[in-house]
């Protein structure tokens, strides 16, 4: 039989209804064990938390109550619980995300309260030393006015920066090559040197040259000339990416250099550089802290004069948290515009 | 052929050189091109028929070697450029269409930024310009949201808004599906016929035909042969030519 025959034969065969056991395939599919389908059954995992949740309430010994030896051994055999019982709720397929963001979060929830009550560490102390938030009452506004300080040293240096990145991007597509030595001259100089080097010489060195900036100013322009750098890269890369072809466009209609870059480059170049451009601006608000150096009255700055008269490192464990409560929400929508740019992109 | 009259010449180019490093691209080009005269440039790729047209509005600087358009030579130092190319339009392969902007807009920006009219006197003329490429619908369009046809004809339009002397295309349909290949050469033809002076790098060999009155066959540089569509089409002296419409036809 020619063997096209044969296949056709095979096809017709294998549309057939197949003799045999009816659900040869199902007995594959439920191929778990029993005792592993029995595990996860809610009544089973409502039962063992029940063990665990009394193993931690009867047989964890108090810290110092038992022998070393006991103790360890117990909370070992306690932390296997915990991780077993909740291995096996999160490495299941069927149980609801939620679920599984709960018993996480319990998970950690746990192992710090094993942490704070078995490490021996002095939590007292610890808080006395650097949560002592009390001790700040009546000296919060010191800390906000160092924020203000902070984001007007942010918003004039981001204003700063982004003129002197224009200007410098807007300057290197001349492709002059002497313009360039100095512009590129300066783009290394100023992304390779430490902004802390860059502001202690503004504000120690040039006064014995005579020229003494404030501390403000001097950090304004320490940040405008060391972000400007930055940020000329990105304004660069953005005027880059717009294609050749819009400016042999714009030029054959008689539209001149400056006009070709203001109605045509910039507008397509800026949505593209505005995420790079936002990261920046966050170091940028993140790098005012190294000001507190030269003595600008900024957020640092008024945390370290609260922690000297108070004698106690919780204003800057305060002035931390206030950082973290005005960049968290700034990094979020550096992460936001990058994504939105991806999904225009493709 | 007789030699032109001065008011009649609209370019004339005069032993035109391009060399790009290493590469010798145009190698002395001669030609006078009269108004409302419209030319062709076939040949070879890589026979610098682009490079040609892009010098004769300095898009691409050529080496040496003059053009004059209408009587100016654009080639001496401190002419003004972009004045010299409001009277050219230019029309090229990928449309280069402003993707920030409408169909209207693309048409409006060089009206309104470089001749000075106000956005009413713009507007009115590009819409009378969209109408006459059969457009008027997609004058809000961006330009994504048009066809590749489309997108052509706004370019067209943009570039006649300025109402220059003379149009140039620079393989106006290559980059076009078939299809729309049709619409594009239509808004071309009933430009030719309304006086405007042409020039065409293309291979639409029917196009040509009917519509060019003049072929410039261009090959390593140098312009090989030209002549009327049909003697380059039915009697080609020159072997290159020959080849080449071998290829082709």
């Amino acid at each position: 039989m020619a063997d096209s025959a044969r296949e056709i034969l095979f096809f017709y065969g294998a549309m057939q209804p197949q003799p045999g056991p009816p659900d040869i395939a199902h007995r594959f599919l439920r191929a778990y064990p029993p005792w592993f389908r029995m595990v996860r059954r809610p009544a089973f995992l409502a039962v063992t938390l029940a063990v665990v949740a009394a193993f931690a309430l009867f047989v964890l010994p108090q810290p110092g109550a038992a022998g070393p030896a006991w103790l360890y051994s117990t909370i070992a055999l306690f932390l296997l619980l915990v991780l077993a019982w909740s291995g096996n709720v999160l490495a299941d397929n069927d149980k609801p995300e939620i679920l599984k963001l709960a018993v996480s979060l319990a998970l950690i929830a746990v192992l710090a309260w094993l942490f704070y009550r078995y490490s021996g560490a002095q939590w007292g102390k610890l808080t006395e030393f650097f949560f002592n938030f009390p001790k700040l009452k009546g000296n919060w506004w010191i800390l906000r006015d160092g924020l203000g300080v902070t984001l007007m040293l942010a918003v004039i240096s981001a204003a700063g920066s982004i003129l002197v990145g224009l200007a410098v991007a807007i300057l290197r597509t001349y492709h002059s090559p002497t313009l360039n030595l100095f512009l590129k001259a300066y783009i290394d100089l100023l992304r390779s040197i430490p902004m802390i080097v860059l502001m202690v010489l503004l504000f120690f060195a040039l006064p014995f040259a005579g020229i003494s900036l404030g501390s403000i100013t001097c950090t304004v322009v320490a940040l405008s000339l060391g972000y400007g750098a930055y940020t000329a890269e990105s304004f660069r890369a953005g005027i880059e990416s717009v294609h050749p072809g819009q400016v042999e466009a714009a030029r054959s209609l008689g539209l001149s250099r400056w006009q070709t870059l203001r109605r045509i480059i910039l507008p397509q170049a800026i949505p593209i550089v505005i995420p790079p451009l936002t990261g920046n601006l966050v170091s940028m608000l993140k790098d005012t802290a190294v000001a507190s150096l030269v003595a600008a009255p900024e957020l640092l700055k008024r945390a370290r004069e609260l922690y000297t008269s108070k004698t106690n490192p919780t204003p800057l464990v305060a002035a931390s948290l206030i950082y973290l409560a005005v960049l968290i929400p700034l990094v979020r929508l550096v992460n936001m515009l990058e994504n939105r740019r991806k999904k225009r992109v493709s | 052929m007789k030699e032109p009259s001065a008011s009649e010449k609209m370019i004339e180019v005069v032993d035109l050189h391009k060399r790009f490093k290493e590469l010798h691209v145009l190698r002395g080009i001669n030609t006078v091109i009269t108004r409302s005269e419209v030319v062709a440039i076939m040949g070879p790729s890589g026979g610098g028929k682009s490079t040609f047209l892009r010098c004769l509005n300095r898009l691409e600087e050529p080496t040496s070697g003059h053009i004059y358009i209408e009587g100016v030579d654009i080639m001496t130092p401190y002419i003004d450029i972009n004045k010299v190319r409001t009277e050219i339009g230019m029309v090229f392969q990928s449309f280069n269409l402003f993707p920030h902007l409408t169909a209207i807009e693309n048409i409006k920006l060089a009206p309104a930024q470089v001749r000075g009219l106000s956005d009413r006197e713009a507007t009115e003329r590009g819409m009378a310009l969209l109408e006459k490429v059969g457009l008027t619908g997609k004058a809000l369009c961006y330009p994504e949201q048009l066809s590749g046809g489309q997108q052509q004809r706004v370019a067209i339009a943009r570039a006649l808004a300025m109402q220059p002397q003379i149009m140039f295309f620079d393989e106006p349909t290559s980059a076009l599906d078939p299809e729309m290949i049709g619409e594009v050469l239509d808004v071309m033809r009933t430009m030719a016929q309304e006086g405007m002076t042409m020039v065409i790098v293309s291979h639409e060999m029917g196009f040509i035909r009917e519509a060019a009155d003049r072929i410039l066959f261009l090959a390593d540089g140098v312009i090989v042969e030209e002549g009327s569509p049909e003697q380059i089409f039915k009697d080609s002296r020159h072997p290159r030519t020959q080849e080449f419409l071998r290829a082709i036809l």
